[in-house]
């Protein structure tokens, strides 16, 4: 029987690079012969064998893996509020209150239903590296105080879902998230945000899917149980960053006081 | 305005900064009227809490008058006279309707960075990193207090900036060393450190009910100042403090064990130096000689109260003793607003004297001199009230 250590745990794009790398440094090796040239052969052969198998024993050691195929991304995070089910329902069922917390929707538009229960929404996304998207997205569960979920219409470009389900007990109410998402850049960032939800570092440093929807909860979390969100931008400091205070005050009597 | 501010190791200056503004409609500012360098100030002096910013401004034990208050903050008006606690508590989230301030869920806007480190994050803190909040301390002529509804307290007509001061943060810190020791009444409390948190802890152990508050250092005016306090003192240079403790408490040792010393202990033995090497190649982030030393001291079930500050890793802790002497560990950043009310009346009755710590009085201005001789211990420094 095959142990998990003779999985393949490379995609077929990181094969193509390995095994190219690999035949790079052979045909450099060979072609100056040099006290290096040894080394570079063994490294040449291990790339080949690499992409060849599709096996890394370094991935293997940090938990990594990028043999899944596919671009969607999914995150799930949960969080516990001390505000009864039916006052978060009420805050999440309208996605306009979501800009009030969330680090990544800038703004929220109610646009008006097709049928009755057919509720539809723009939303204006500021993805992590700075990309402005608009979406078009519409309500495929509503289930009063338990249950909410939301996809994109047909055609977004960047298609994606959320789903929240609430429970109500003795420490509060559940909040439980779950996020699908297909962005805009082909399979690469995919497999990388999917190799970050699996790095145990990656997701302790914040860095990963699962981790920003986290912190979106946990800011969700502030509003919902202190009516405003902590914040340090526009606070005084000192040195350089004396100038800097003055300017984020200034973004933020632009953008509202949401955030 | 005026502010000090952080610029590196042993770098502390004075300088203008743009006044603070309300960011939030629970927020209030406060005209500081009297402010303190505090000894865990000292860690952030020495380079030894990550995450500091040139810049930042420093101070966490703070009062002044309030002079502006957001559209949520009710309960304060301009013109109050108030302490501000140094934890930032939401009064909303579990930890704070359980009476956890300092463990507040919703206060530290750099939460995810504290959870690195920690796991989970504690409250935010003014003026103690980015990990604590980056939030700007109350060494300044102004300050902006978040939560404002939940935190100040008001101060009435009778009771000084003196006498109110060490509400903020070493009254409250060394009541709950000593409450958390669970006196009933009889014991022997011994206190590691008679900095101004280990001469509160002495206090507040008679206050509370101990028999006999032993207190450990080296610095001879911070044990005469203890000594004035009615503590017995052990110069833990030259004396051994564990074989001292166990003729003190006839083969016993203490009952409850404080630390008031933190990251930065000095002394150690053969590890002393080792702890120091260590540090300064941040193979460990604290220097835990007193912690070790009370681990050992403590009596068969006892407890040990940790109020001294530590902010990351700490190696050979001698856990064996811990475990199979039974003894109870309790620890943690102070729940301020816990104690506040309480206290201050404990002030008004004249059953505490904070006054009696204070040593320094100086300017703002004066406040980087300030932090050199508390750092160095020098000219009988204990405790700097610095007035903007």
């Amino acid at each position: 029987m095959a142990g998990s250590g003779s999985r393949v745990n490379l995609g077929p794009v990181e094969r193509g690079v390995s095994l190219a790398l690999g035949a790079l440094a052979g045909t450099a090796a060979f072609r100056r012969r040099t006290p290096l040239s040894a080394l570079l052969v063994a490294a040449g052969s291990y790339l080949v064998y690499r992409g060849v198998s599709g096996r890394c024993r370094l991935y293997r050691a940090l938990g990594i893996t990028g043999s899944e195929v596919g671009s969607t991304v999914s995150a799930c995070s949960q969080i516990t509020v001390q505000r009864p089910a039916e006052q978060v329902y009420q805050q999440l069922r309208d996605l306009t209150n979501f800009p009030r917390f969330s680090r990544f929707l800038e703004g929220a538009e109610k646009m008006g239903a097709e049928k009755v229960g057919d509720e539809r929404w723009r939303l204006q996304l500021r993805t992590p590296l700075g990309n402005e998207i608009e979406l078009d997205v519409r309500q495929t569960a509503d289930e009063e105080n338990r249950r909410l979920a939301w996809c994109t219409v047909e055609g977004a470009p960047m298609p994606g879902a959320l789903e929240m389900h609430l429970f109500e007990g003795k420490t509060g109410t559940e909040i439980h998230a779950d996020a699908w998402l297909v962005p805009q850049s082909g399979t690469l960032v995919p497999s990388a945000l999917r190799t970050a939800d699996r790095s145990k570092l990656l997701r302790r440093a914040g860095l990963s899917p699962s981790e920003f929807l986290e912190q979106e909860l946990r800011r969700l979390r502030q509003l919902l149980e202190t009516g405003e969100t902590a914040t340090v931008k526009g606070q005084s400091a000192g040195g350089r960053r004396a100038r800097s205070t003055l300017e984020e005050r200034q973004a933020q009597a632009a953008g509202g006081a949401g955030r | 305005m005026r502010a000090l501010t952080w610029h590196g190791v042993h770098d502390v200056r004075i300088e203008q900064v743009p006044d603070p503004e309300l960011l939030r409609p629970r927020d209030a500012i406060v005209r500081v009227t009297a402010t303190a360098i505090c000894g865990s100030d000292l860690h952030l002096y020495d380079g030894f809490i990550p995450t500091m910013r040139k810049g930042d401004i420093l101070g966490h034990e703070f009062m002044g008058e309030v002079v502006e208050v957001g559209s949520q903050v009710r309960n304060l008006e301009v013109g109050d006279r108030v302490v501000v606690p140094f934890p930032i508590a939401c009064g909303d989230c579990w930890y704070c309707k359980n009476d956890l301030w300092a463990l507040c869920d919703n206060s530290n806007p750099n939460a995810p960075l504290a959870d690195l480190f920690f796991g989970e994050s504690p409250s935010g803190i003014f003026g103690y990193s980015h990990l604590m909040g980056g939030y700007a301390g109350g060494q300044a002529e102004y300050v902006r207090v978040p939560f404002a509804d939940v935190g100040p307290l008001k101060v009435p007509d009778g009771v000084s900036d003196e006498q109110a001061l060490f509400l903020s943060d070493i009254l409250p810190t060394g009541w709950m060393a000593a409450e958390n020791c669970g006196l009933q009444g009889g014991e022997t409390v011994a206190v590691w450190g008679s900095g101004p948190v280990g001469l509160f802890a002495v206090m507040s152990a008679y206050a509370q009910g101990a028999k006999q508050v032993i207190a450990i250092d080296s610095v001879p005016e911070r044990l005469a100042k203890a000594a004035e306090l009615g503590a017995i003192t052990i110069h833990h240079e030259q004396e051994d403090p564990i074989e001292r403790l166990r003729e003190l408490t006839a083969g016993r040792g203490p009952d409850a064990c404080i630390e008031a010393v933190g990251m930065e202990a000095h002394g150690g033995g053969l590890l002393g130096p080792l702890d120091r090497a260590k540090q300064a190649v941040r193979l460990e982030t604290g220097r835990p000689h007193a912690l070790r030393s009370a681990i050992y001291a403590c009596r068969k079930g006892g407890v040990l109260s940790v109020a001294g500050v530590f902010g990351g890793f700490i190696d050979t802790v001698p856990m064996g003793a811990a475990f199979n002497k039974g003894l109870t560990f309790k620890m943690g950043q102070t729940h301020v607003h816990r104690y506040l009310r309480p206290l201050l009346e404990k002030i008004r009755e004249g059953e505490l004297h904070p006054t009696a710590i204070l040593s320094h009085k100086m300017t703002l201005d004066e406040a980087p001199g300030g932090y050199e001789i508390f750092s160095r211990k020098q000219d009988g420094c204990i405790k700097v009230m610095l007035t903007p």
